[in-house]
């Protein structure tokens, strides 16, 4: 099943995966744009404006009982971002013809509510509305405000802000508090212009159903028009003083993640051998750290690393006892040396490359990690995950060894517990 | 051996089998597919906490079915995700309430992992040292869920609202109470639970029955008889306490409404399961006009939902969400609740969530992990795979408002708060 890829005009591209396996077909279209101050709430609250309904079922009412008859019609408005790029998302998951117990013609109706949605809000005087745009201005406040409850998250996202701070990669999805405030129904209307006007589309289309016709509506309905060009993802050296942030609150646990830099990102030749380095690391139940933090030292119930390719990053996140943050770190950056001085054997490294090769094999076989697959695959280089399994086959220990000399640490997070009297 | 096969909606197969040694099997082959799901489950969780073994009465500490569920993986030569290192399969445990269950993803080697699931599990080694051990580890597992303030309001919604049933004991006990538990506890609970008699190996993807029978054949020990001696204490139709809150950092108020359903025998029916969701449709679904009223008024956002939950002997229907008020989101929903007690549910809403209930059903099985997950539910909960579907066919109105009508009681809900600090 070797997937299409097209680019039939003006700055779109277009996926076509004709799966059969599944009793669903999903078309998902992302429109990308620069990760910004000015403009992140912006682009936050407008997917979300946007799946509210459209012209012809304006409520939000109306709107979901026509997805309720059509069984349960998914569709969706959500934003995410991928490196330093951020992403405004429309998606429509329906039942195929063959399921529709009345005869609906499902993939043409689907795809034509979705088209309505990202072309044809119901607007007042060419402006998104007022009510509806103060309820999706207050639901991503929550949703920021909501940050804190995760405190695995959380932490997480503390440690990127110390280890970005001053570049792109360091803002939030959702922007923040005071640019969400500040939106305007004009604002928003503004914003959606734009970014029908000048964003880069993707279109990634699994299942059945006509997808040309879907493809040409789209390019159609978005017509001539000037692409922006997405700039390339920020760089930066570890700090030469390692950063340290302790941040305390009413928990009972301490949060510990260490920020690393590495120079080995997008399309660097080392790129798949530090998809090995990490999983021989902390990225599996067999890693260094599970083996030595977890099982060995009995320390914590998680300690794992990951990486962001594409921006040359590492975390590693732990939960720990106050009394054993010291030592949780020392074993970590320990194991760090180990991997550094290619401390494991030709066992360790063939079942890392067992179980990234058998993660990546699977990728298929599910609609939504292929279309996360897609969907996180840089735009003008996308790769089947077959091609990355035989990347990473041809990785040799060197490799692997080279790819983890590259990994610095930049900083330490840890989010402790407030002593009594502070939250008394 | 006993064999019997159901046809689903999309023409596939599923079959069930008895295996000699007592074990029942499901398999569902999925053509096209590369990977494969494995569970192998127990009927045994967190509430089966007193139980009779050699004419013994047995009282064990709280979280102790979790307990075994890490210790398990560790047999007296080896450690089994070692072994799984070896076929590059991602192999994870979970503990519930009433089931324990072991599994394994993999896109190749299926077989050899099959393999190593079966044997691992029958193979129980459990010494002082090794115990010990698990005690750093779990505990910091508890403390980690003592953090989630989800996790709290849930938990603490179960816990008010259950006065007799084992079910308002927390999965992974306390911090106090895992330290009591010893090797021969362990071997009590093993011996008395993991019977083959009392398991269940559900399996879907790139299988055939004829591949898993050679493995079970070969790997399966033959299981003595088993009469397992499991009532639970009579439960009162009203809850404990009708409102329970927490203090924790959070951003706004999470809440959960729940709602104690009476269990006529161990399950609710197939029936009553789907007039349920219909139910929380009616109140939940953003198609509802009390979504939009709750919405308008600035007290739900996107966190808001439902859940019908159901175990052996208990069973709940669930709203939550995150609200600045959650005594007026409660106020709000009882008043429809008594509106739609009184009118009764309207002819074309639903038929509606009919149809949206029957596509949620159609996509049940569309990945492999949620098929053989669905599987192993239904085994356990004693339904058959195509039985929601059968009963959403013949689902009445006068199903639904009976659930409303007899359900819905005032004195059967509790409201369930986790708040931040400031605001008290």
């Amino acid at each position: 099943m070797e997937p299409l890829v097209q680019t039939p005009a003006n700055g779109v591209s277009f996926l076509h995966i004709p799966d059969d396996r599944f009793t669903t077909a999903r078309i998902t279209v992302s429109l990308y744009v620069p990760l910004c101050e000015e403009t992140a709430g912006l682009y936050a609250v407008l997917p979300y404006l946007l799946r509210r309904g459209t012209r012809a079922f304006p409520t939000m009412t109306a709107f979901n009982r026509e997805l309720d008859r059509l069984y349960a019609t998914g569709i969706s408005g959500f934003v995410s971002s991928v490196g330093e790029t951020q992403i405004v998302n429309i998606t429509a998951g329906f039942l195929n013809d063959e399921y529709a117990l009345n005869g609906e013609p499902m993939a043409a109706q689907c795809a034509g509510l979705l088209l309505d949605v990202l072309f044809d809000p119901p607007l007042e005087n060419g402006l998104f509305r007022e009510a509806d745009v103060q309820q999706e201005i207050r639901c991503t406040l929550e949703s920021i405000a909501a940050e804190i409850n995760d405190k695995r998250t959380y932490a997480v996202s503390r440690c990127k802000r110390l280890l970005c701070e001053g570049e792109p990669y360091a803002i939030s999805k959702y922007g923040t508090k005071e640019q969400v405030e500040a939106l305007t129904p004009a604002a928003l209307a503004d914003g959606w212009k734009r970014l029908l006007a000048t964003a880069p589309v993707r279109v990634v289309y699994q299942g059945s159903g006509d997808a040309a016709a879907v493809r040409d509506a789209i390019v159609a309905r978005l017509g001539e028009r000037e692409v922006a060009v997405l700039p390339p993802i920020t760089t930066a050296d570890a700090k030469s003083v390692i950063a340290r942030e302790n941040e305390t609150m009413d928990v009972n646990q301490c949060q510990l993640v260490l920020g690393l830099r590495t120079a080995v990102m997008g399309d660097h030749e080392l790129n798949d051998a530090m998809r090995l380095a990490n999983a021989i690391f902390g990225g599996t139940p067999h890693s260094f750290l599970f083996r030595h933090v977890r099982e060995e030292q009995s320390l914590c119930y998680y300690c794992v690393s990951r990486i962001d390719r594409r921006k040359g990053i590492m975390m590693v996140e732990s939960g720990v006892e106050e009394a054993s943050l010291e030592k949780a770190e020392t074993e970590i950056l320990h194991q760090l040396e180990r991997l550094k001085n290619g401390a494991f054997t030709d066992e360790e490294l063939d079942n890392a490359r067992l179980s990234i090769i058998d993660s990546l094999a699977g990728v298929e076989d599910s609609a939504s990690t292929t279309a996360q697959w897609y969907f996180t695959q840089s735009l003008d280089r996308a790769r089947t995950p077959q091609q990355v399994i035989d990347a990473v086959r041809a990785v040799t220990r060197e490799q692997v060894v080279a790819a983890a000399q590259t990994l610095t640490l930049d900083c330490v997070y840890t989010l402790t517990p407030a002593k009594k009297e502070e939250t008394a | 051996m006993k064999q019997q096969t159901f046809t689903l909606v999309t023409g596939e197969q599923i079959t069930r089998l008895a295996h000699p040694s007592g074990l029942t099997i499901l398999v569902y082959p999925k053509a096209g597919f590369r990977s494969s799901y494995a569970l192998f489950g127990t009927r045994y969780g967190s509430i089966d906490t007193t139980f009779v073994r050699d004419g013994r009465r047995i009282e064990v500490p709280e979280g102790i079915a979790h307990y075994l569920e890490h210790k398990l993986f560790e047999n007296e030569d080896c450690d089994a995700f070692d072994r799984y290192a070896k076929t590059g399969a991602s192999a994870n445990a979970f503990t519930s309430f009433d089931v324990t269950a072991y599994l394994f993803g993999c896109s190749d080697n299926f077989e050899a992992s099959l393999e190593i699931l079966l044997d691992f599990v029958q193979k129980p080694y459990f010494t002082e040292q090794t115990v010990q051990k698990e005690q750093g580890i779990i505990g910091q597992e508890i403390r980690m869920c003592d953090d989630s303030p989800e996790r709290r309001v849930l938990f603490n919604m179960i816990r008010a609202m259950y006065q007799k049933h084992p079910v308002r004991v927390d999965i992974a006990g306390t911090v106090e109470s895992i330290a009591q538990i010893t090797p021969e506890l362990l071997y009590d609970c093993y011996y008395t639970f993991y019977n083959l008699h009392n398991m269940v190996l559900t399996v879907c993807g790139n299988v055939t029955v004829e591949g898993v029978c050679e493995v079970a054949d070969r790997v399966l020990m033959q299981a003595e008889p088993l009469s397992l001696d499991m009532a639970f204490p009579e439960e009162p139709r009203a809850v404990g306490q009708t409102y329970i809150e927490q203090t924790m950092p959070v951003a706004a108020p999470l809440f959960y409404l729940g709602c104690k359903c009476p269990v006529e025998g161990v399950f609710v029916t197939d029936t009553e399961m789907m007039a349920s969701e219909i139910v929380l449709e009616l109140l939940t679904g953003h198609g509802s006009q009390v979504y939009a009223a709750l919405m308008d008024e600035g007290l739900i956002n996107d966190s808001f939902g439902g859940e019908m939950f159901e175990g052996r002997g208990f069973a709940m229907l669930m709203i939550g969400g995150e609200s600045r008020d959650p005594q007026a989101v409660k106020k709000a929903l009882t008043d429809e609740i008594a509106r739609l007690q009184a009118e009764g549910v309207d002819d074309a809403r639903f038929e509606e969530l009919r149809a949206s209930l029957y596509g949620r059903l159609v996509r049940r099985f569309n990945n492999v992990e949620t098929a053989a997950t669905a599987m192993m539910d239904d085994h356990f909960h004693d339904r058959d795979p195509f039985g929601f579907i059968e009963a959403v066919q013949t689902l009445t109105k006068a199903d639904v408002d009976r659930v409303l009508r007899e359900w819905l009681c005032e004195d059967a809900m509790t409201l369930s708060v986790v708040r931040g600090k400031e605001e008290v």
